[in-house]
């Protein structure tokens, strides 16, 4: 018997020793539990933190560097009149020559002595002595004009023969003019164009050129055509061009509207770039539109020419182009409200319009999308346009396929801990079943760590037990140590009722949290969903319209968009649909 | 040594070549590259009526099992581009299935000689998953799948090229 007695006894002293370890480790377990979520929250609101730091740090550093751009544009502009300031009295004087001899109410002798004055202040300026040659031209003075021509010949032959093709077919010289402008083509290679030939161009769309300047002008032009066709890799090089002048035109996303997308799916910056891209075409169609509403313009041949002229003689000075370059890009800078990135990405694509030389087609891509920076008429971009619709085509075909192919199939949904998917906005109850899940899980997870500890439960009866027995001591006679126990035994009940009161408290707060965290992630989750519909249903109809774009590109034709003079009955034969 | 992307007249001689190796090895380039710039053209041009015809029969239930059929297609395939040889350089082609949920997508692998019906959550193999997503959204016939790119084909025959 005693062999038996003796195990029982040990084995009840371990078996409480192991719960009370038991409830220490669960004690130490929740502890730890809790240490790690306060760890979490602390990272997490360190992260937004951090994302707040470089979100101020961004806008700091844009609001300084727009600051620092106003600053360069107005330097870079003073820089350009110290240097060249001096060519606008020059550039001026041109149409004011041409203007004084149409109304004959200037000198003869002043115009000579004013161009001999230029030709003195501005030493080594091509158009210097080309006015010279212009007044010893109005003057009849054969020997001094063919000396002054010279001059401008070696100074630039390009320029001075654009400038004498203008200017004769302004004085009614179309033989003269067709001359100098076939002289003016002779030196140029469709590969490596003069950016000035947009002056060419200009004149030629706008019909301002004779008919048999505009014939050698058409025929050049099928030529350089047929040449670039040839060259392997052209179109695909052509299609590229495109597509990037097409991008370029490509606006920032503002106020989207999706404030929940936006929010809560890690999804969202892929879709808000392919909506950026379907809302492209509504943009391009309205630039395309807007170029081709624009009517024809009511000034005189006269008038027309002299814009050109004047166009010549002001745009197309190569040694202003470094600082015109840098100009640019610090307007770009101001454009973009400091921000760098898009500056340099624009200026990328426009790039190409401060290259002295260049491909005709390339020409044709500027004046058609950068109109300001090449210098060229609406009648000019209407042409380029036109002449290049196919390569247009194909370009905005491959724009949108780019951007379709890039539209997110599955849209993710990120709420809080929560992750799902959907496609289209339609697995919505699945997607809320789901949440109420995890929610329910998480709401146990906390009560279950929210409970009384082994001490505390025994309080109860402990308590109860002590306190009795004081009671008993004190009748018995005992009333010192009957005291103390009484004191203890409610010492213990009071502990126990107080953490009871505690969890219950506790737990109706956990209760209280997930029926939030269920009401608001559920109303979120909804929203969402809604969101996730709109969104495919405005991209469905944002991309739609680029069937319109190319609607309209394809009932252009070149022939339709050079303007004609009433008494020219030239043929236009521009080369079309190369492939 | 590199399948040829262009098909030559069986007449043609080999040109004797007088150059150093590394010139060799220079023409072989630039040769290669002319070849993809030539094929790239020809597989831009809008595809044939009876082309498109051929590639809606794509989604017939019945051509899953019929072997001849998918040869047929196969066939009209090389027949749209005489000029190149398109083993090797084309994976397949895909388009939207029509049979239903779940099934989105369907393909025609040129390698496996095979018709398959993808349903949501199962990838394509072989490469053709790329063109999944612009398949199943982005309104086309359907979608030539290349090794260096897609060919979006539109309902009236014209192409968009996406790399990827």
């Amino acid at each position: 018997m005693s062999d038996y007695a003796i195990p029982y006894a040990d084995l009840k002293g371990i078996e409480n020793n192991l719960k009370t370890i038991y409830n220490n480790l669960d004690s130490i377990e929740n502890k730890v539990s809790g240490v790690g979520k306060e760890v979490s929250t602390v990272y997490k609101e360190l992260g937004d933190l951090a994302k707040e730091f470089h979100d101020y740090v961004a806008r700091k550093d844009k609001a300084d560097r727009l600051q620092l751009a106003h600053t360069k544009v107005v330097k870079i502009r003073q820089e350009l009149d110290n240097k060249y300031g001096h060519y606008d009295i020059v550039r001026r004087s041109t149409t004011g020559i041409l203007q004084a001899d149409d109304l004959g109410i200037v000198k003869k002798d002043t115009i000579s002595n004013a161009t001999e004055d230029l030709m003195i202040s501005t030493p080594n300026y091509w158009l210097a002595p080309c006015l010279v040659a212009l007044a010893a031209w109005i003057n009849d003075q054969p020997e001094l004009a063919d000396k002054a021509l010279r001059e401008a010949i070696k100074r630039n032959d390009e320029k001075t023969s654009l400038f004498f093709a203008l200017v004769c077919r302004r004085a009614g010289r179309k033989q003269a003019s067709l001359k100098w402008t076939q002289r003016y083509l002779a030196n140029q290679d469709e590969e490596n164009l003069d950016r000035k030939a947009i002056i060419v161009l200009d004149a030629f769309a706008s019909g301002l050129m004779g008919a048999d300047t505009e014939g050698l002008i058409s025929k050049q032009i099928d030529e350089w055509m047929d040449k670039l066709a040839e060259t392997p890799g052209f179109v695909e090089k052509q299609t590229t061009q495109w597509s990037k002048a097409i991008s370029a035109k490509r606006k920032p996303l503002n106020g989207s509207g999706y404030q929940y997308l936006s929010k809560y799916s890690h999804t969202w910056s892929a879709l808000k770039d392919v909506m950026e891209g379907a809302q492209l075409h509504a943009d391009i169609l309205q630039y395309f539109t807007d170029i081709f509403e624009q009517k024809v313009t009511t000034k005189t041949l006269k008038e027309q020419l002299d814009e050109i002229l004047d166009s010549l003689v002001t745009d197309f000075d190569d040694e202003e182009l470094p600082l015109r370059k840098k100009e640019k890009y610090e307007q770009l800078v101001i454009d973009f409200d400091g921000d760098e990135r898009r500056a340099k990405q624009n200026m990328a694509i426009e790039e190409t319009a401060f290259e002295t030389h260049k491909d005709f087609t390339q020409l044709l891509t500027d004046a058609a999308m950068n109109p300001e920076l090449a210098h060229s008429s609406v009648s000019t971009q209407k042409f380029a346009i036109a002449l290049s619709k196919d390569w247009i085509m194909d370009a905005y075909n491959d724009v949108t396929a780019k951007n379709r192919m890039k539209v997110p199939h599955i849209i993710e949904i990120n709420v809080d801990n929560f992750n799902s998917s959907s496609t289209d906005g339609q697995n919505e109850e699945e997607v809320l079943a789901n949440f109420y899940t995890m929610v329910e899980s998480e709401k146990n997870s906390a009560l279950a760590q929210c409970q009384l500890s082994g001490f505390d439960k025994f309080c109860l009866p402990g308590g109860a037990v002590i306190g009795g027995l004081g009671l008993i001591m004190v009748l018995t006679g005992n009333i010192f140590l009957g005291l103390i126990a009484i004191v203890g035994g409610i010492a213990f009940l009071s502990n126990h009722f107080s953490k009871k009161k505690s969890v219950t408290n506790g737990q109706n707060n956990i209760q209280f949290q997930f029926g939030e965290k269920r009401k608001s992630g559920e109303q979120i989750i909804r929203a969402i969903m809604a969101e996730i519909v709109d969104y495919r249903a405005e991209f469905a109809r944002a991309d739609r319209e680029s069937q319109k774009v190319i609607d309209f590109l394809e009932q252009i034709t070149p022939e339709q968009y050079v303007a004609k003079l009433s008494n020219s009955s030239r043929k236009i034969n521009v080369n079309r649909g190369i492939k | 040594m590199p399948k040829p992307m262009l098909r030559r007249p069986q007449t043609e001689t080999k040109m004797e070549s007088s150059l150093s190796a590394s010139h060799k090895q220079e023409n072989k380039q630039q040769n290669a590259q002319m070849n993809k710039m030539v094929v790239d053209r020809l597989l831009r041009k809008p595809r044939s009526k009876a082309y498109m015809e051929a590639m809606t029969k794509l989604d017939s239930g019945g051509h899953v099992h019929n072997q001849a059929q998918v040869d047929k297609i196969i066939n009209a395939i090389r027949e749209e581009f005489p000029e190149v040889e398109i083993t090797g350089i084309m994976l397949g082609v895909v388009a939207t299935c029509y049979l239903g949920r779940p099934y989105e997508v369907h393909s025609l692998d040129i390698t496996g000689r095979i018709i398959e019906h993808y349903q949501s959550g199962h990838a394509m193999p072989g490469g053709l998953e790329k063109a999944r997503s612009l398949a199943y959204r982005g309104g086309y016939e359907f979608v030539e799948v290349y090794v260096d790119c897609c060919r979006a084909v539109s309902s009236n025959g014209s192409v968009s090229v996406i790399p990827c």
